[in-house]
Protein backbone atom coordinates (compact mmCIF):
# COMPACT_ATOMS: atom_id res chain seq x y z
CA UNK A 1 0.00 0.00 0.00
CA UNK A 2 1.19 3.69 -1.09
CA UNK A 3 0.53 6.82 0.84
CA UNK A 4 -0.16 9.58 -1.99
CA UNK A 5 0.74 12.86 0.13
CA UNK A 6 -0.65 15.92 -1.57
CA UNK A 7 0.08 19.30 -0.08
CA UNK A 8 -2.58 22.27 0.54
CA UNK A 9 -2.29 26.06 0.78
CA UNK A 10 1.94 25.79 0.48
CA UNK A 11 4.91 23.43 0.00
CA UNK A 12 4.06 21.84 -3.44
CA UNK A 13 1.14 23.57 -3.42
CA UNK A 14 -1.09 20.92 -5.20
CA UNK A 15 -4.53 22.21 -3.60
CA UNK A 16 -5.70 25.98 -2.21
CA UNK A 17 -7.84 24.52 0.02
CA UNK A 18 -9.02 21.61 1.53
CA UNK A 19 -12.60 21.21 -0.02
CA UNK A 20 -10.43 21.11 -3.47
CA UNK A 21 -8.39 18.45 -1.92
CA UNK A 22 -11.00 16.37 -1.25
CA UNK A 23 -13.20 16.83 -4.65
CA UNK A 24 -9.64 16.11 -6.60
CA UNK A 25 -8.42 13.16 -5.06
CA UNK A 26 -11.81 11.42 -3.74
CA UNK A 27 -12.00 7.67 -5.52
CA UNK A 28 -11.79 4.47 -4.85
CA UNK A 29 -9.33 3.67 -2.26
CA UNK A 30 -9.14 -0.02 -1.77
CA UNK A 31 -8.82 -0.64 -5.91
CA UNK A 32 -5.75 2.20 -5.55
CA UNK A 33 -4.30 0.44 -3.14
CA UNK A 34 -3.47 3.85 -1.44
CA UNK A 35 -4.22 5.71 1.64
CA UNK A 36 -4.40 9.30 0.46
CA UNK A 37 -3.35 12.19 2.37
CA UNK A 38 -3.62 16.15 2.73
CA UNK A 39 -0.83 17.72 3.84
CA UNK A 40 -1.99 21.20 5.02
CA UNK A 41 0.25 24.17 5.12
CA UNK A 42 -0.23 27.89 7.24
CA UNK A 43 -3.19 29.65 5.87
CA UNK A 44 -6.93 30.44 7.07
CA UNK A 45 -9.10 27.89 4.57
CA UNK A 46 -12.29 29.44 4.61
CA UNK A 47 -14.51 27.06 2.53
CA UNK A 48 -16.10 24.35 4.30
CA UNK A 49 -15.11 20.74 3.29
CA UNK A 50 -17.70 17.77 2.99
CA UNK A 51 -16.32 14.39 2.51
CA UNK A 52 -18.43 11.70 1.29
CA UNK A 53 -18.50 8.84 -1.15
CA UNK A 54 -15.17 7.65 -1.24
CA UNK A 55 -14.31 3.95 -1.37
CA UNK A 56 -12.61 2.86 1.59
CA UNK A 57 -11.30 0.71 3.83
CA UNK A 58 -9.82 0.08 7.50
CA UNK A 59 -6.66 0.87 5.69
CA UNK A 60 -7.31 2.52 2.93
CA UNK A 61 -8.37 5.69 3.82
CA UNK A 62 -8.35 9.40 2.87
CA UNK A 63 -6.72 11.66 5.89
CA UNK A 64 -5.83 15.07 6.67
CA UNK A 65 -2.19 16.05 8.46
CA UNK A 66 -0.42 19.34 9.33
CA UNK A 67 2.81 19.75 8.27
CA UNK A 68 4.93 20.08 11.43
CA UNK A 69 5.92 23.79 9.92
CA UNK A 70 2.55 24.44 10.65
CA UNK A 71 0.95 22.68 13.68
CA UNK A 72 -1.18 24.30 16.34
CA UNK A 73 1.66 24.18 19.24
CA UNK A 74 -0.92 23.57 21.81
CA UNK A 75 -2.56 27.24 21.75
CA UNK A 76 -4.48 28.59 18.59
CA UNK A 77 -1.92 29.83 16.03
CA UNK A 78 -2.80 32.43 13.08
CA UNK A 79 0.46 30.94 11.82
CA UNK A 80 -1.00 27.58 11.44
CA UNK A 81 -3.20 26.08 9.39
CA UNK A 82 -6.48 26.80 10.54
CA UNK A 83 -10.22 25.61 8.85
CA UNK A 84 -11.88 28.83 9.55
CA UNK A 85 -15.62 28.57 8.45
CA UNK A 86 -18.70 30.72 8.53
CA UNK A 87 -22.19 29.76 7.96
CA UNK A 88 -21.68 26.01 7.03
CA UNK A 89 -20.59 23.26 8.77
CA UNK A 90 -16.80 23.56 8.90
CA UNK A 91 -16.02 20.22 8.18
CA UNK A 92 -18.96 17.35 7.43
CA UNK A 93 -17.63 14.04 7.73
CA UNK A 94 -20.70 11.44 5.61
CA UNK A 95 -18.50 8.29 5.46
CA UNK A 96 -16.69 5.76 7.36
CA UNK A 97 -12.88 5.56 8.06
CA UNK A 98 -11.70 9.13 8.08
CA UNK A 99 -8.76 10.69 9.99
CA UNK A 100 -7.97 13.99 11.00
CA UNK A 101 -4.80 15.39 13.01
CA UNK A 102 -3.32 18.74 13.88
CA UNK A 103 -6.28 20.59 12.70
CA UNK A 104 -7.66 23.83 13.91
CA UNK A 105 -10.79 24.13 13.42
CA UNK A 106 -13.23 27.40 13.97
CA UNK A 107 -17.05 27.67 13.01
CA UNK A 108 -19.34 30.72 13.33
CA UNK A 109 -22.91 31.32 12.45
CA UNK A 110 -24.37 34.60 12.36
CA UNK A 111 -28.20 33.68 11.86
CA UNK A 112 -30.38 30.50 13.60
CA UNK A 113 -29.26 27.90 12.10
CA UNK A 114 -26.99 25.21 13.82
CA UNK A 115 -23.48 24.39 12.99
CA UNK A 116 -20.50 22.24 13.98
CA UNK A 117 -16.99 22.58 13.84
CA UNK A 118 -16.78 18.88 12.77
CA UNK A 119 -19.68 17.21 11.69
CA UNK A 120 -20.26 13.48 12.09
CA UNK A 121 -24.27 13.58 10.80
CA UNK A 122 -27.12 11.40 10.29
CA UNK A 123 -26.62 10.41 7.06
CA UNK A 124 -24.05 8.50 7.60
CA UNK A 125 -22.61 5.55 10.57
CA UNK A 126 -19.32 6.21 11.54
CA UNK A 127 -16.71 3.57 11.77
CA UNK A 128 -13.36 4.27 11.47
CA UNK A 129 -13.11 7.83 12.04
CA UNK A 130 -10.57 9.14 14.20
CA UNK A 131 -10.38 13.00 14.87
CA UNK A 132 -6.66 13.67 16.59
CA UNK A 133 -5.07 16.30 18.25
CA UNK A 134 -6.95 19.12 17.05
CA UNK A 135 -7.76 22.35 18.71
CA UNK A 136 -12.14 23.21 17.83
CA UNK A 137 -12.89 26.15 18.99
CA UNK A 138 -16.30 28.60 18.28
CA UNK A 139 -15.10 31.43 16.56
CA UNK A 140 -15.02 34.74 18.45
CA UNK A 141 -17.54 37.30 17.66
CA UNK A 142 -19.55 34.77 16.21
CA UNK A 143 -22.86 36.58 16.65
CA UNK A 144 -25.86 33.87 15.86
CA UNK A 145 -28.29 32.10 17.76
CA UNK A 146 -28.07 28.55 16.55
CA UNK A 147 -26.80 26.66 18.54
CA UNK A 148 -22.91 25.74 17.72
CA UNK A 149 -21.33 22.39 18.62
CA UNK A 150 -17.66 21.52 18.52
CA UNK A 151 -17.49 17.56 17.34
CA UNK A 152 -20.79 16.36 16.94
CA UNK A 153 -21.52 12.24 16.49
CA UNK A 154 -25.60 12.60 15.16
CA UNK A 155 -26.86 8.92 14.02
CA UNK A 156 -24.98 6.01 15.46
CA UNK A 157 -21.46 4.28 14.85
CA UNK A 158 -18.36 4.87 16.87
CA UNK A 159 -15.79 8.05 16.64
CA UNK A 160 -12.68 8.31 18.60
CA UNK A 161 -11.77 11.74 19.73
CA UNK A 162 -8.11 12.02 21.35
CA UNK A 163 -5.91 15.02 22.56
CA UNK A 164 -8.21 17.36 21.52
CA UNK A 165 -9.47 20.81 22.84
CA UNK A 166 -12.32 22.20 22.38
CA UNK A 167 -13.19 25.67 23.42
CA UNK A 168 -15.76 28.51 23.34
CA UNK A 169 -19.05 26.75 22.89
CA UNK A 170 -21.41 28.75 24.15
CA UNK A 171 -23.79 29.81 21.28
CA UNK A 172 -27.22 29.03 22.01
CA UNK A 173 -27.00 25.64 23.49
CA UNK A 174 -23.46 25.07 22.54
CA UNK A 175 -21.29 22.26 23.39
CA UNK A 176 -17.54 20.96 22.71
CA UNK A 177 -17.90 17.09 21.88
CA UNK A 178 -21.33 15.92 22.21
CA UNK A 179 -23.74 12.73 20.76
CA UNK A 180 -26.88 12.52 19.77
CA UNK A 181 -26.52 9.01 19.06
CA UNK A 182 -23.68 5.79 18.55
CA UNK A 183 -20.46 5.80 20.70
CA UNK A 184 -17.79 8.05 21.48
CA UNK A 185 -14.45 7.01 22.66
CA UNK A 186 -12.76 10.25 24.38
CA UNK A 187 -9.17 9.95 25.30
CA UNK A 188 -6.91 12.57 26.49
CA UNK A 189 -9.30 15.29 25.87
CA UNK A 190 -10.01 19.04 27.24
CA UNK A 191 -12.89 21.39 27.43
CA UNK A 192 -12.90 25.02 28.13
CA UNK A 193 -15.58 27.50 28.18
CA UNK A 194 -18.52 26.04 26.81
CA UNK A 195 -22.02 25.26 27.79
CA UNK A 196 -21.48 21.62 28.13
CA UNK A 197 -18.21 20.54 27.69
CA UNK A 198 -18.61 16.99 26.59
CA UNK A 199 -21.92 15.74 26.44
CA UNK A 200 -22.85 12.04 26.52
CA UNK A 201 -26.43 12.85 26.40
CA UNK A 202 -28.08 9.54 26.98
CA UNK A 203 -24.81 7.85 26.35
CA UNK A 204 -22.48 6.73 26.16
CA UNK A 205 -19.35 8.37 25.60
CA UNK A 206 -16.09 7.14 26.88
CA UNK A 207 -14.23 9.67 28.47
CA UNK A 208 -10.49 8.53 29.70
CA UNK A 209 -8.24 10.77 30.88
CA UNK A 210 -10.03 14.43 30.27
CA UNK A 211 -10.45 17.36 31.97
CA UNK A 212 -13.08 20.25 31.70
CA UNK A 213 -12.94 24.44 32.68
CA UNK A 214 -14.72 26.95 32.79
CA UNK A 215 -17.35 25.18 31.46
CA UNK A 216 -21.36 25.85 32.64
CA UNK A 217 -21.58 21.64 32.36
CA UNK A 218 -18.26 20.02 32.07
CA UNK A 219 -19.35 16.48 31.68
CA UNK A 220 -22.92 15.77 30.74
CA UNK A 221 -25.19 12.73 30.31
CA UNK A 222 -24.76 9.28 30.77
CA UNK A 223 -20.96 7.79 30.17
CA UNK A 224 -19.28 4.32 29.77
CA UNK A 225 -19.08 2.01 32.64
CA UNK A 226 -16.82 3.92 35.58
CA UNK A 227 -13.41 2.50 36.21
CA UNK A 228 -13.71 0.47 33.13
CA UNK A 229 -14.92 2.68 30.00
CA UNK A 230 -14.56 6.16 31.84
CA UNK A 231 -11.95 7.48 34.61
CA UNK A 232 -9.62 9.82 35.44
CA UNK A 233 -11.51 12.63 34.67
CA UNK A 234 -11.27 16.30 36.42
CA UNK A 235 -13.37 18.82 36.68
CA UNK A 236 -13.31 22.52 37.89
CA UNK A 237 -16.65 21.83 39.15
CA UNK A 238 -18.48 20.16 42.07
CA UNK A 239 -20.12 16.28 41.49
CA UNK A 240 -18.91 16.56 37.79
CA UNK A 241 -16.53 14.41 36.35
CA UNK A 242 -17.35 10.70 35.63
CA UNK A 243 -15.52 7.74 36.13
CA UNK A 244 -14.49 6.07 39.54
CA UNK A 245 -11.40 8.02 39.96
CA UNK A 246 -11.95 11.45 39.49
CA UNK A 247 -11.19 15.24 40.72
CA UNK A 248 -14.01 17.89 40.97
CA UNK A 249 -13.74 21.17 42.26
CA UNK A 250 -10.48 21.00 40.39
CA UNK A 251 -8.94 23.15 38.62
CA UNK A 252 -6.29 22.38 35.47
CA UNK A 253 -3.25 24.83 35.52
CA UNK A 254 -3.09 25.98 31.92
CA UNK A 255 -0.28 27.92 30.51
CA UNK A 256 -2.59 30.82 28.75
CA UNK A 257 -5.99 29.74 29.85
CA UNK A 258 -8.38 30.33 26.59
CA UNK A 259 -5.78 30.37 24.23
CA UNK A 260 -3.08 28.38 25.30
CA UNK A 261 -3.50 24.97 26.48
CA UNK A 262 -0.39 23.17 27.69
CA UNK A 263 0.36 22.70 31.58
CA UNK A 264 1.96 24.41 33.40
CA UNK A 265 4.79 23.14 35.23
CA UNK A 266 3.46 24.12 38.35
CA UNK A 267 0.05 22.24 37.74
CA UNK A 268 -1.04 19.53 40.48
CA UNK A 269 -4.38 18.87 38.73
CA UNK A 270 -3.76 16.26 35.76
CA UNK A 271 0.09 16.14 35.82
CA UNK A 272 1.06 12.36 36.40
CA UNK A 273 -1.97 11.59 37.44
CA UNK A 274 -3.43 9.23 34.59
CA UNK A 275 -2.53 5.59 34.06
CA UNK A 276 -1.19 5.21 30.51
CA UNK A 277 -4.02 4.35 27.61
CA UNK A 278 -0.70 2.85 25.31
CA UNK A 279 -2.53 -0.68 25.50
CA UNK A 280 -6.64 0.35 26.29
CA UNK A 281 -8.47 -2.25 24.47
CA UNK A 282 -10.53 0.30 22.63
CA UNK A 283 -8.75 2.95 21.59
CA UNK A 284 -5.33 3.33 22.51
CA UNK A 285 -3.36 6.39 22.80
CA UNK A 286 0.27 6.89 22.93
CA UNK A 287 1.08 10.18 22.42
CA UNK A 288 -0.18 13.90 23.09
CA UNK A 289 -1.51 16.55 20.98
CA UNK A 290 1.87 18.17 20.26
CA UNK A 291 2.87 14.47 18.94
CA UNK A 292 5.46 13.77 22.20
CA UNK A 293 5.32 10.19 23.21
CA UNK A 294 3.69 9.71 26.37
CA UNK A 295 5.25 7.59 29.17
CA UNK A 296 4.52 4.34 29.90
CA UNK A 297 2.49 5.03 33.36
CA UNK A 298 1.38 8.11 35.09
CA UNK A 299 0.49 10.45 32.67
CA UNK A 300 -0.91 13.78 32.36
CA UNK A 301 -4.43 14.21 31.71
CA UNK A 302 -5.94 15.95 29.04
CA UNK A 303 -3.88 16.52 25.98
CA UNK A 304 -0.78 18.05 26.87
CA UNK A 305 1.94 15.66 28.29
CA UNK A 306 4.20 18.02 30.75
CA UNK A 307 7.92 17.76 29.74
CA UNK A 308 10.15 19.92 31.66
CA UNK A 309 12.55 21.95 29.75
CA UNK A 310 16.09 20.89 30.19
CA UNK A 311 17.83 23.10 33.05
CA UNK A 312 20.65 25.03 31.73
CA UNK A 313 22.69 23.58 34.06
CA UNK A 314 22.44 20.19 32.22
CA UNK A 315 22.83 21.91 28.83
CA UNK A 316 25.90 23.09 29.67
CA UNK A 317 27.26 19.92 30.60
CA UNK A 318 26.44 18.68 27.52
CA UNK A 319 27.88 21.38 25.58
CA UNK A 320 31.35 20.96 27.54
CA UNK A 321 31.50 17.44 27.11
CA UNK A 322 30.58 17.99 23.27
CA UNK A 323 33.77 20.18 23.46
CA UNK A 324 35.52 18.10 25.20
CA UNK A 325 35.30 14.99 22.48
CA UNK A 326 36.40 11.17 23.66
CA UNK A 327 38.72 13.04 26.02
CA UNK A 328 36.10 12.80 28.85
CA UNK A 329 34.55 9.49 30.11
CA UNK A 330 30.77 10.93 31.79
CA UNK B 1 -14.92 37.58 -12.93
CA UNK B 2 -15.94 34.47 -10.87
CA UNK B 3 -14.18 31.12 -11.13
CA UNK B 4 -15.48 28.24 -10.71
CA UNK B 5 -13.66 24.70 -9.86
CA UNK B 6 -15.50 21.72 -11.40
CA UNK B 7 -15.15 18.33 -11.21
CA UNK B 8 -13.72 16.60 -14.76
CA UNK B 9 -13.08 13.08 -14.44
CA UNK B 10 -15.02 10.16 -12.80
CA UNK B 11 -13.79 9.36 -9.09
CA UNK B 12 -14.17 5.47 -10.21
CA UNK B 13 -16.70 4.74 -7.90
CA UNK B 14 -20.86 5.01 -8.34
CA UNK B 15 -21.44 7.00 -5.24
CA UNK B 16 -23.91 9.58 -5.39
CA UNK B 17 -22.49 11.21 -2.41
CA UNK B 18 -18.76 11.79 -4.80
CA UNK B 19 -18.48 15.13 -6.89
CA UNK B 20 -19.58 13.69 -10.24
CA UNK B 21 -18.25 15.22 -13.86
CA UNK B 22 -19.39 18.90 -14.44
CA UNK B 23 -20.41 19.18 -10.70
CA UNK B 24 -18.87 22.56 -9.44
CA UNK B 25 -16.30 22.10 -6.17
CA UNK B 26 -16.95 25.92 -5.46
CA UNK B 27 -17.11 29.46 -6.61
CA UNK B 28 -14.25 32.20 -5.74
CA UNK B 29 -13.89 35.61 -7.05
CA UNK B 30 -10.90 36.51 -9.66
CA UNK B 31 -7.58 36.30 -9.08
CA UNK B 32 -7.84 32.92 -6.26
CA UNK B 33 -4.79 31.01 -6.48
CA UNK B 34 -6.52 27.48 -6.98
CA UNK B 35 -3.11 25.15 -6.81
CA UNK B 36 -1.64 23.25 -9.48
CA UNK B 37 -4.02 19.99 -9.08
CA UNK B 38 -7.14 22.03 -9.70
CA UNK B 39 -5.61 22.55 -13.41
CA UNK B 40 -6.24 19.74 -15.84
CA UNK B 41 -3.27 17.87 -15.03
CA UNK B 42 -2.30 14.12 -15.15
CA UNK B 43 -1.24 14.03 -11.02
CA UNK B 44 -4.64 13.32 -10.30
CA UNK B 45 -5.86 12.28 -13.67
CA UNK B 46 -7.67 15.48 -15.20
CA UNK B 47 -9.80 15.12 -11.92
CA UNK B 48 -10.53 18.69 -12.00
CA UNK B 49 -10.60 21.98 -13.90
CA UNK B 50 -11.27 26.05 -13.65
CA UNK B 51 -13.79 28.13 -15.78
CA UNK B 52 -13.58 31.37 -15.60
CA UNK B 53 -16.54 33.22 -16.13
CA UNK B 54 -16.21 37.47 -16.54
CA UNK B 55 -18.48 39.92 -15.37
CA UNK B 56 -20.15 37.35 -12.43
CA UNK B 57 -19.48 37.59 -8.90
CA UNK B 58 -19.14 34.16 -7.31
CA UNK B 59 -22.72 34.19 -4.72
CA UNK B 60 -24.03 34.20 -8.12
CA UNK B 61 -23.31 30.24 -7.96
CA UNK B 62 -24.67 29.31 -4.81
CA UNK B 63 -27.52 28.14 -6.18
CA UNK B 64 -25.40 25.76 -7.97
CA UNK B 65 -23.40 24.10 -5.29
CA UNK B 66 -26.67 23.11 -3.40
CA UNK B 67 -27.13 19.80 -2.03
CA UNK B 68 -29.86 17.55 -2.65
CA UNK B 69 -31.19 16.30 0.08
CA UNK B 70 -34.68 13.74 1.17
CA UNK B 71 -37.89 15.81 2.04
CA UNK B 72 -37.06 15.88 5.77
CA UNK B 73 -33.53 16.77 4.58
CA UNK B 74 -32.85 14.59 7.19
CA UNK B 75 -29.97 12.26 4.61
CA UNK B 76 -27.85 13.74 2.15
CA UNK B 77 -28.18 12.46 -1.69
CA UNK B 78 -26.60 14.21 -4.56
CA UNK B 79 -23.61 16.61 -3.52
CA UNK B 80 -24.66 19.18 -6.18
CA UNK B 81 -28.41 19.05 -7.81
CA UNK B 82 -26.42 20.96 -10.91
CA UNK B 83 -23.83 19.44 -13.03
CA UNK B 84 -21.67 21.32 -16.08
CA UNK B 85 -22.32 19.62 -19.18
CA UNK B 86 -19.04 19.48 -20.91
CA UNK B 87 -19.72 18.85 -24.65
CA UNK B 88 -22.19 21.38 -24.69
CA UNK B 89 -19.33 24.02 -23.22
CA UNK B 90 -18.05 26.15 -26.23
CA UNK B 91 -15.27 24.64 -28.34
CA UNK B 92 -12.80 27.27 -26.93
CA UNK B 93 -13.45 26.88 -23.92
CA UNK B 94 -13.18 22.81 -23.79
CA UNK B 95 -9.85 23.52 -25.95
CA UNK B 96 -8.71 25.71 -23.15
CA UNK B 97 -8.78 23.44 -20.32
CA UNK B 98 -7.50 20.75 -22.41
CA UNK B 99 -4.43 23.09 -23.77
CA UNK B 100 -4.17 25.26 -20.15
CA UNK B 101 -5.93 23.66 -17.40
CA UNK B 102 -8.69 26.86 -17.74
CA UNK B 103 -11.39 28.11 -19.69
CA UNK B 104 -13.17 30.98 -19.98
CA UNK B 105 -16.87 31.32 -21.08
CA UNK B 106 -19.65 34.33 -21.24
CA UNK B 107 -22.55 33.91 -18.18
CA UNK B 108 -24.77 32.58 -21.75
CA UNK B 109 -22.72 29.98 -22.64
CA UNK B 110 -22.08 28.79 -19.30
CA UNK B 111 -26.21 29.19 -18.55
CA UNK B 112 -26.60 26.64 -21.59
CA UNK B 113 -24.08 24.02 -20.77
CA UNK B 114 -25.72 24.06 -16.80
CA UNK B 115 -28.11 21.22 -16.32
CA UNK B 116 -30.56 19.78 -13.48
CA UNK B 117 -29.13 16.49 -12.28
CA UNK B 118 -32.65 14.98 -12.70
CA UNK B 119 -35.34 17.30 -14.97
CA UNK B 120 -32.45 17.57 -17.55
CA UNK B 121 -33.57 20.90 -17.33
CA UNK B 122 -30.74 23.68 -18.74
CA UNK B 123 -30.64 26.66 -17.12
CA UNK B 124 -30.50 28.98 -20.15
CA UNK B 125 -33.20 27.57 -22.00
Amino acid sequence: MADRIRDVGGGANHYATLSAWEAGEQGNLPSLDERRIANCFAFSDTTAVVVAGWTVDATRYPMVTVDPSARHGGAWNTSAYRLEVSGAHAISIQQTHFRMEYVQVSVSESGATQRFAVDLPSSATMVGVYIEKCLVRQAPGSSGSGNLRGIRLGNGGTVFVSNTIVQGFRQGSGSGISRSAGTMYVHYCGAYDCNIGIGAGSGPVNAKNCWARACTDGFQGTFGAAGTLTDYNISDLAGDAPGTNVKNSTTVALVNPGTDFKLQSGDTAAKDWAPSLSADANYPVTDDFLGTTRPGSACDAGPHEYSAPPSSGSQVARARSRRMGALVQF
Amino acid sequence: MAELLVRAAPAHSSSARLLHPGQIVYAVEDGFNHGKNCYFNADNDYALYVLKVPGVPAEVFQKYLQEEMDPLELVHWNRRLFRIVWEDLPRSARRGVERDGFGVVTPAELRRALEHIHTGAREGV
